[in-house]
């Protein structure tokens, strides 16, 4: 069987109706979830979300690269 | 005989100067990445005593709780990338002879990591914007501070485990 072909039923369950049977799709609750997720508030609340990871990614750089230091602290290491 | 590569530390006999920050580095990362883990698996699923927004969103109905799980389903996105991170990080340092293949080093930085993320998450989430504390139904608790004395606790076992590491040798077997 040629790809193209074998592809083709794949492509075809996607749109089938069994496809619709995610809970984020048809029912009462998952109408309500959506709603919730993406009120007034979804870009704060990703925002909130992910706040420590900048920081958490700051100090993995650091400590790969070296944390700046103060000068005076830098000449005492120099002169030791 | 095989031929030593001449690098910018030394001559062709010379060993490099030992560098432990690249395996520090992969350690901290991965530390990060599990101690996120062990957040998210251990108190928001498993004891389910808090979720990602909680404190503003009461999980009290099941609407409320599965929006809760999408954000911390974001949450564990970030700790995943954090950890994959950390892997990528452990091979390269894997691939320079400069790196001595400490396991005190790794674990230290491991430790420090966990204890970072408790810190910092702690901090921001659980005191600065109240997103959500420990135990959620008691508030801001014992709890909450417990958490932070952790993250302080783990970084200085940590702290103490990469020095310990500092004698390790270049040399693997």
């Amino acid at each position: 069987m040629r790809p193209t072909l074998s592809i083709l039923p794949l492509v075809s369950l996607t749109f089938a109706r069994a496809a619709s049977a995610c809970t984020l799709c048809e029912s009462d609750t998952a109408q309500q979830v959506r709603a919730g997720l993406f009120d007034g508030n979804f870009l704060s609340n990703v925002a909130l979300t992910l706040l420590p990871f900048p920081l958490l990614l700051a100090i993995v750089a650091g400590t790969y690269y070296g944390f700046p230091t103060l000068p005076g602290r830098r000449d005492r290491k120099a002169g030791e | 005989m095989s031929t030593v590569p001449v690098d910018s530390h030394g001559g062709a006999d010379d060993e490099p100067t030992p560098n432990f920050r690249p395996l520090t580095a992969a350690g901290t990362a991965l530390g990060i990445g599990m101690g996120g883990f062990v957040d998210g698996i251990v108190l928001h699923q498993v004891l389910q005593l808090h979720n990602m927004l909680s404190a503003r969103l009461p999980v009290t109905s099941l609407v409320n709780a599965k929006i809760n799980m999408v954000w911390d389903g974001l949450f564990h996105g970030f700790t995943w990338i954090m950890t994959a991170l950390g892997i990528f990080l452990l091979w390269r340092a894997g691939q320079r002879r400069d790196v001595p293949w400490s396991g005190r080093t790794l674990m230290g930085g491991m430790i420090q990591g966990w204890g970072w993320f408790n810190l910092v998450e702690g901090i921001i989430d659980h005191h600065a914007l109240g997103l959500h504390h420990v135990v959620e139904r008691a508030g801001l608790s014992v709890a909450d501070y417990l958490f932070l004395f952790s993250g302080v606790v783990l970084i200085l076992i940590g702290h103490a485990l990469i020095r310990a590491g500092r004698s390790d040798s270049l040399s693997r077997r």
